[in-house]
């Protein structure tokens, strides 16, 4: 028999230095990512100079945090395996309701208050349709986006509404020459993605999204947590309501057109969520938020036109998602 | 020397963080069965897993009658005439038990309309063959673990294979359909057909099986005819020193102090009317066939499954209160039958698959933030004493070896300690040295006041470890039983009644 102490140690060895070699290819595989990214920054840097004008670069992220603080939202109910279409028109109506409110006079402070709350009613709806009615997330929320962009257009009758300039300011206040929604947005990444690594309910969320069956057998409330998903981007769709709201001076169904779920959906997936549940983190799906919005950005700058741009980035969400179900088959 | 049939030679296969197989040569001749034996993670799967075309090796060379043949996926294994029944099942729960025996060679009549007729025919006679009830146009979603594993069997059986693998195909089997297996198998061999059979059961060894192979840590280590190998010196080349525990018949009989209590739990069409109490520190046997309720019951319970009617009083505080199953569920650790279906978390780390249902207990004071060093500590508390073989604490669950998978979910529930676990099919897969671990932690939190609901196929574990037995049947309790009852009336009430059924059934 071949079996004595020595091979048993030699073996431990040599696992030893199987495991720091995977360890290596884990960093290698950051390496590739770290370089790949150069590698755009120069490709840009090249063809569209104009693009690190600072002006140019605040504004970027200035874009960024809308979308990224959408994404979020989004993120957190993918990574139950649900999913919400209705962010931007959720975030639409309720960035109107923050502005009429705002001119019939009611304190922008306590406007902006029930801004978000509107949101996080609505999204609360979708919750308890998804956890308690056990309806499909794909449908429920697809009809919620109607009913929204339906809701918006009729009471606006698809005129802007305006908002008073004290209010722009608060909200666009700027500190170290960044505005608010900078801040903003770095925080809740901060916030979100901090809930998901290290506490009870980012673990429970996972799990829930990876296997419901499992979920429920380690007592997991998943109902609750899936129901909190949707209130959460629910809510946060209102605080972008509130900061886009402030930044083009004005609120109208407009800002949720169906285009803006495109980019919430590619930012998230970009940022290496996925989208069948269990996958990605906040500060993904923000940094993905980053990458979009240059993208749009660049494509604006080398003025291609609105149609070739969609199908770039068309193409490249399906290279995404592509990826995606490649690693996961991994 | 004879050449073999199948020879594997020199196969060598390394994942991260572990050497899988290394040189390793296994032989197999035609009409004849070879026991592959090993612990949990020697490698057994791993090596079929290269015969079936599913992972390629590092190293090695696979021949048939002295040919070097190249297999690289698993359609050139099926069409080598190699056919796999897998530890782990893949089914697909929405379709028909012939379509899923069908689903990679449907029968086709003019090139395009699949013919469900001759589905249909040659379906039932392999189920036939197999013994089995159920009928082909059953929805696998409405079947149990048993039925389920024999349509994997069945799906084996059609077609012109030359090569049989079956990797435990019996632990999700009662008797009677071991039974039939054992038959089917030996009619194969009668055909000249080469059977490997990878168990942990030995007795099955004996009765099945010419040769046997042993490996251990992914080297062979022994093997020969079954008249040159004892029982005692496989156990021994397996595993190492057994020390199996006999609990002797040391028994708790008090039943003043009841800890649970179900009445009247039915659940229309599957079970009826139970009722039964469980008491501190008890282990509560459900004693029956497949399909006889045991397992449905215990998931009506804790309210995996609807139910349409109870009444649950619990123990809170010592004074028993009434309760539903969603609230019980929360009191209650349970380790499920089918441990991928719902246990696992299948692509998440090891530790975090341990840690799960433990959750509230690891978070730091006044907070909800997970402290992640008692968790590490707990985690590396239970892969010591289950001996989890795994190469880091972050190892993706669902690379683990099928006994390391289940000794992740009893690590789960030993580490909450919570104080009624429901355990169903505890053992399963698991080697004989960690089945002989996991019956002694049953007994001592046993004695520490820990109520148990043990449900179980084999015979000998509940014997050795209830105290008392419910005998199903039909979705009915038909006995109570305490300790002492012989082995015998066990089987016999099960199995007996069993046969009034079958001819009540013929319709
Ligand atoms: N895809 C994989 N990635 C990493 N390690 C793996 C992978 N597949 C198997 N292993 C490792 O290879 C070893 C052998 O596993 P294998 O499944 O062959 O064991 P086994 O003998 O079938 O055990 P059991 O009796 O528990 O089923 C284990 O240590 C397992 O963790
Ligand atoms: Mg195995």
């Amino acid at each position: 028999m071949k079996f004595d102490s020595n091979t048993v140690k030699l073996a431990c060895s040599k696992t030893d230095s199987i495991i720091k070699k995977y360890g290596e290819k884990r960093r290698y595989r950051k390496i590739v990512t770290v370089v790949v990214v150069i590698l755009i920054i120069a490709v840009i840097y090249i063809f569209v100079p104009r693009f690190f004008n600072p002006r140019n670069l605040k504004n970027i992220l200035v874009q960024s945090s809308t979308l990224g603080l959408m994404a979020i939202g989004m993120t957190l109910v993918y990574l139950t395996g649900g999913m919400d279409l209705s962010i931007p028109s959720v975030m639409a109506l309720s960035g109107i309701i923050g502005a009429i409110l705002m001119q019939s006079g009611v304190n922008p402070v306590i406007a902006a208050i029930i801004t978000i709350l509107a949101g996080g009613a609505v999204g609360a709806i979708n919750g308890l349709s998804v956890s308690a009615l056990k309806m499909i997330p794909f449908v429920v929320t697809l009809a919620m986006m109607q009913v929204m962009s339906g809701v918006s257009t009729w009471i606006t009758n698809s005129v802007s509404v305006v908002v008073p300039l004290s209010y722009i300011n608060i909200v666009l206040f700027k500190i170290a020459g960044l505005p608010l929604p900078v801040y903003i947005f770095i925080v809740i990444t901060a916030i979100s993605t901090f809930l998901c690594k290290s506490t009870l309910s980012g673990r429970w969320l996972y799990a829930v999204g990876i296997n419901m069956n499992s979920a429920k057998v380690c007592k997991i409330p998943a109902d609750r947590i899936v129901f909190f998903t949707y209130v959460f981007s629910g809510s946060l769709a209102g605080v972008t309501g509130i900061l886009l709201t402030a930044r083009l001076g004005a609120a109208g169904p407009l800002m949720g057109s169906s285009n803006v779920i495109l980019d919430v959906m590619s930012a998230a997936v970009v940022g290496g969520v996925s989208i069948y549940g269990g996958v990605g983190s906040p500060l993904g799906a923000a940094l993905g938020a980053v990458i979009i919005t240059v993208l749009n950005n660049v494509l604006n700058l080398l003025r291609v036109d609105f149609f070739p741009a969609q199908v770039i980035k068309g193409v490249l969400i399906i290279v995404f998602v592509a990826l995606d179900s490649f690693r996961r088959k991994k | 020397m004879r050449v073999p049939f199948l020879r594997m030679k020199e196969i060598g296969k390394r994942f991260p963080g572990v050497q899988a197989l290394q040189d390793v040569t296994f032989d197999a001749f035609q009409g004849e069965a070879i026991a592959l034996l090993g612990a949990n993670g020697a490698g057994k799967s791993t090596l079929m897993n290269v015969l079936g075309g599913i992972i390629s090796p590092d190293e090695g060379v696979i021949q048939i009658n002295g040919k070097t043949i190249n297999i690289k996926t698993p359609k050139d294994a099926s069409e080598i005439g190699i056919a796999f029944v897998h530890q782990e099942m893949a089914l697909l729960p929405t379709m028909t038990v012939m379509d899923n025996m069908f689903i990679s060679d449907y029968p086709v009549s003019m090139k395009i309309k699949i013919n469900r007729a001759i589905m249909r025919k040659q379906c039932s006679e392999v189920l036939d063959l197999l013994g089995c009830r159920i009928s082909p146009e059953n929805y696998i979603r409405d079947l149990g673990t048993g039925d389920r594993q024999m349509v994997e069997i069945g799906r084996a059986l059609l077609g012109q294979n030359k090569i049989f693998i079956f990797d435990e195909p019996t632990s999700s089997l009662s008797k009677r359909e071991k039974l039939n297996l054992v038959r089917v198998i030996q009619k194969l061999k009668d055909e000249g057909m080469t059977v490997i059979y990878i168990t942990h059961f030995l007795n099955e060894v004996y009765e099945i099986c010419e040769r046997v192979s042993v490996l251990r840590s992914g080297q062979v280590v022994g093997g020969g005819t079954i008249e040159e190998v004892q029982m005692i010196n496989l156990v021994r080349l397996m595993v190492g020193e057994v020390k199996i525990e006999d609990r002797g018949t040391e028994r708790i009989t008090s039943v003043d102090n009841p800890i649970m209590e179900v009445s009247s739990l039915t659940r229309k069409g599957v079970y009826k009317d139970i009722n039964f109490t469980l008491h501190k520190g008890e282990i509560l046997g459900f004693w029956g066939l497949l399909g006889s309720g045991r397992t449905e019951v215990a998931r009506g319970v804790v309210g995996l499954d609807p139910v349409d009617s109870v009444k649950m009083k619990i123990s809170k505080n010592g004074e028993l209160q009434p309760a539903t199953p969603d609230t019980v569920r929360r009191q209650i650790g349970m380790v499920t039958e089918e441990r991928r279906v719902d246990g696992l978390f299948l692509p998440m780390s090891v530790k975090r698959n341990m840690s799960m249902a433990n959750l509230n207990n690891l978070i730091k004071k006044n907070s909800s933030v997970i402290d992640k060093s008692k968790e590490n500590l707990l985690c590396d508390e239970f892969v010591d004493r289950l001996n989890i073989q795994i190469s880091d604490k972050e190892q993706i669950v669902e690379t683990l070896s099928g006994g390391n998978q289940q000794k992740v979910i009893l690590g789960r529930w030993l580490e909450v300690n919570p104080s009624i676990l429901i355990m169903d099919e505890p053992t399963r897969g698991l080697d004989v040295s960690a089945k002989a671990e996991i019956a002694r932690i049953i007994v001592r939190i046993a004695k520490e006041g820990t109520s148990i609901i043990l449900i179980s196929s084999e015979i000998d574990e509940m014997m050795s470890l209830c105290d008392r037995f419910l005998v199903f049947n039909k979705g009915k309790i038909i006995a109570d039983l305490a300790y002492g009852v012989s082995e015998d009336k066990l089987v016999g009430l099960a199995a007996g009644a069993d046969e009034v059924i079958q001819e009540g059934d013929n319709e």
